[in-house]
């Protein structure tokens, strides 16, 4: 008997030969997956964002417009949208720090990484020191974790990136100011090294891509090759 | 975070790595505080000297035990407190047989704890997902308990402000209340919907808080909450009351009264001279142990407890007949009139017609009646998944019917509008069985025979009947697809209420 992550009910999983050979690893039970709602149909390619067409996306187009943010990142992948049940999820894991509830998203996440970045180089966006001790843990060091134990495994992960400037939260912010935040929160960690490397950045959230691609600007000055991201919700 | 233990002139403390002195007495640690051995509490201690923020800190921990994270003080604010024992440490998670133990609600289900890489004791620490909710805590986070002096109340001039006259029965209650504060017993008050459960407290809640005793008001129901709130602030004018629920603003008031859901009481202890438990049976209070450890936890040794039901739950009846637990009843409506007595109804199979999309012929019959004739009615259906395909089929013949479950945001809206008449109609699950009043209604059981609807439950769905004194007389119907003993149980405990009434009136 296994119980649900997040609701604590229990969960009968379907017998398979995996479940009869490896052990079972701590799930979501069907119907909280079922209310979790998966991106699915037209995307815009570069920033997973659900619409009509798949073609690149206004916001994504201003992004590639400006000289200074152009190509740095060349895709994000997000799984799921940012519905009601997902931001209770969020805010149980992230905000009350119920860090178990992360593992509900091993699956998921590692499949996302053996299909589109295979062979990629994981790179967790980092937290500063005091949101750190705060928080207790770092739920993108968690998604990045997950790739470590991904069958093949992935490269190792690279804590490449320091966040040496302690922000206001950026969920506290509007659009705006997240955008032109000039601020730049991330340094290069000198003893990692990423040359000419392919890296798959790891958040939860993309919500106006600033945050990415502030970190892929540091991490290409440092010689990156290609950078894309994973992230759980597309805000 | 790691914590050591110091000797301070005679007494040995544990304090925080950050805030000892580079020549202190170390005799244990620096170590994660779930691995230092447990000191004694001191008792009483009375601070030498005036500490800054002394009052600030003795309103927000007094009769409490707090995460640090929960306090608004820093280490440095605490250190006096700490040397001076006024407040202690104490490790939020021990290690109990072979899994853990929370401090805080006192779970050791090996499900309820989870592991993690931790960036404060850059350790694997294991947490409590019980009591999540209200803050991590974890086997690396400190408990602070309070050890002083509590605050000073002004309960020389408690005043209660209420003329309204007793049942011969409330009458009773009311007195063996008193009795049971004064001798910190036990009481469980038996007394039926609508007995006027919530009067009979205020001569004993009067007499408790003019003695100065800190007293708590504690049930499962949010609802119940921020129903007494009010009506105890009214009738209590000078006293200090706080409400604790989920969303309260007034977690750090150390007010003489509290009010709370079951669940707030966890952040108690021993601090309480007398408990009342409103609506003692109710899901989750029995459901949880941890709740039943959560009020324990946060009265004194020596309390009086008094539980308050109109359905007591199998176990407490038990004590009653085994006469450790006295016991007052109320068989007796506030009006007078006996309780609305259900009859039953069968539907057949009640589930495959809702499959095929229609309503038994009787229910929708019932249903239409209702509508028709302008009588509010209650309809309980056993679970959510039921609530909104019947809900659905009414709607489609009177849009205005409306459903709501305990997972509604509207739930509040819902039942006012009902309340005002726009709603002629209101499915609902169990989560309306307890604590609504709305005059005039009557009330059908669509699937009595489910097991969600035990007999307790019945009781106090039949209890939303007749309530007032101008319309006593109801409809309760249990529509079945075959009689249970929890529906013979209810209707007998009903009718025995009834006759009980009789002779004494």
């Amino acid at each position: 008997m296994s119980y649900c992550l997040y609701c604590g009910e229990n969960t009968t999983p379907l017998t398979s030969w995996t479940s009869l050979f490896l052990p079972s690893s701590p799930s979501l039970c069907s119907e909280c997956v079922a209310s979790l709602e998966r991106i699915t149909g037209n995307v815009c390619p570069t920033c997973s964002r659900p619409q009509t067409s798949a073609t690149v996306c206004e916001d994504c187009l201003r992004w590639e417009n400006s000289s200074q943010w152009s190509g740095l990142l060349e895709q994000n992948y997000s799984l799921y949208m940012y519905n009601e049940k997902m931001k209770d999820v969020i805010a149980r894991w992230k905000y009350r720090g119920d860090a178990v509830i992360g593992y509900g998203f091993h699956q998921p996440v590692v499949s996302v990484y053996n299909k589109y970045f295979n062979g990629y180089v994981p790179v967790p966006i980092p937290l500063s020191k005091e949101r750190a001790e705060e928080r207790g843990f770092n739920q993108s060091e968690m998604l990045a974790s997950f790739l470590q134990r991904a069958r093949p495994p992935s490269p190792s992960i690279e804590h490449a990136l320091i966040r040496s400037i302690h922000e206001d939260k950026q969920s506290k912010k509007s659009r705006q100011e997240r955008i032109h935040s000039v601020i730049q929160p991330f340094q290069f960690n000198k003893k990692s090294s990423i040359k000419g490397k392919n890296i798959v950045l790891l958040d939860d959230i993309y919500t106006t891509g600033t945050t990415l691609r502030k970190a892929a600007d540091i991490l290409k000055k440092h010689g990156a090759k290609k950078i894309c991201s994973i992230t759980l919700i597309r805000g | 975070m790691n914590y050591c233990h110091v000797r301070l002139k005679s007494d040995v403390r544990c304090l925080p790595e950050a805030l000892v002195e580079n020549d202190a007495d170390i005799l244990a640690g620096p170590d994660v505080i779930s691995r230092l051995p447990a000191l004694p509490t001191p008792s009483h201690v009375i601070p030498s000297v005036s500490i800054p923020f002394y009052d600030d800190v003795q309103a927000t921990l007094f009769g409490k035990e707090l995460l640090y994270e929960e306090m608004e003080y820093s280490w440095g604010i605490l250190k006096p407190f700490l040397e001076t024992g006024l407040i202690t440490l104490k490790s939020g998670l021990l290690p109990y047989k072979k899994g853990f133990c929370c401090q805080r609600c006192h779970t050791t289900s090996k499900k309820s704890f989870g592991c993690f890489d931790c960036f404060r004791c850059h350790k694997k620490c294991v947490y409590c997902r019980h009591c999540i909710m209200m803050g991590r805590i974890s086997t690396c986070s400190v408990l602070l308990r309070w050890n002083g002096p509590a605050p000073k109340y002004h309960y020389n001039d408690i005043l209660l402000k209420w003329d309204g006259t007793f049942s011969n029965g409330q009458q009773k209650a009311a007195s063996k209340i008193i009795e049971t504060i004064l001798e910190q017993a036990d009481i469980l008050v038996w007394a039926v919907c609508g007995a006027g459960k919530t009067e009979i407290l205020f001569s004993g809640l009067e007499q408790a808080l003019r003695i100065g005793q800190r007293v708590l008001i504690t049930t499962p129901r949010t609802d119940v909450v921020l129903e007494l709130l009010p009506r105890l602030r009214k009738v209590l004018p000078t006293t200090s009351i706080a409400g604790l629920y989920g969303d309260s603003e007034e977690k750090h008031n150390p007010a003489q009264l509290i009010i709370a859901t079951t669940h707030q009481t966890m952040r108690f202890t021993s601090t309480f001279d007398t408990v009342i438990i409103d609506e003692v049976d109710a899901f989750p209070y029995t459901a949880d142990h941890s709740l039943t450890q959560a009020v324990t936890k946060a009265k004194k040794q020596q309390a009086a407890t008094i539980h308050l039901t109109a359905t007591p739950t199998p176990l407490l009846k038990k004590r009653v007949n085994a006469n450790r637990l006295p016991c007052v009843r109320i068989p007796q409506r506030y009006h007078g009139f006996p309780l609305p007595v259900p009859r039953f109804q069968w539907i057949g199979s009640w589930q495959t017609r809702i499959e095929n999309r229609s309503l038994p012929a009787s229910c929708n019959k019932w249903s239409q009646e209702h509508i028709e004739q302008n009588i509010p009615a209650f309809l309980f259906v056993p679970s959510v998944a039921v609530l909104e395909k019947v809900t659905d089929l009414l709607k489609e013949q009177w849009p205005a019917v409306e459903g709501v479950h305990s997972g509604d945001q509207e739930r509040l809206q819902k039942v006012n509008q009902f309340r005002k008449g726009s709603i002629p109609l209101l499915v609902t699950t169990t989560i309306l069985e307890r604590g609504v009043t709305i005059p005039g209604v009557d009330v059908a059981v669509l699937g009595a025979e489910s097991a969600i609807f035990t007999e307790s439950a019945l009781v106090q769905i039949a209890g939303r009947a007749g309530r007032s004194k101008e319309q006593p007389g109801a409809d309760v119907v249990y529509f079945h697809f075959g009689k249970t003993n929890g529906m013979v149980a209810a209707k007998r405990h009903i009718t025995t209420m009834n006759r009980e009434s009789n002779q004494k009136g």
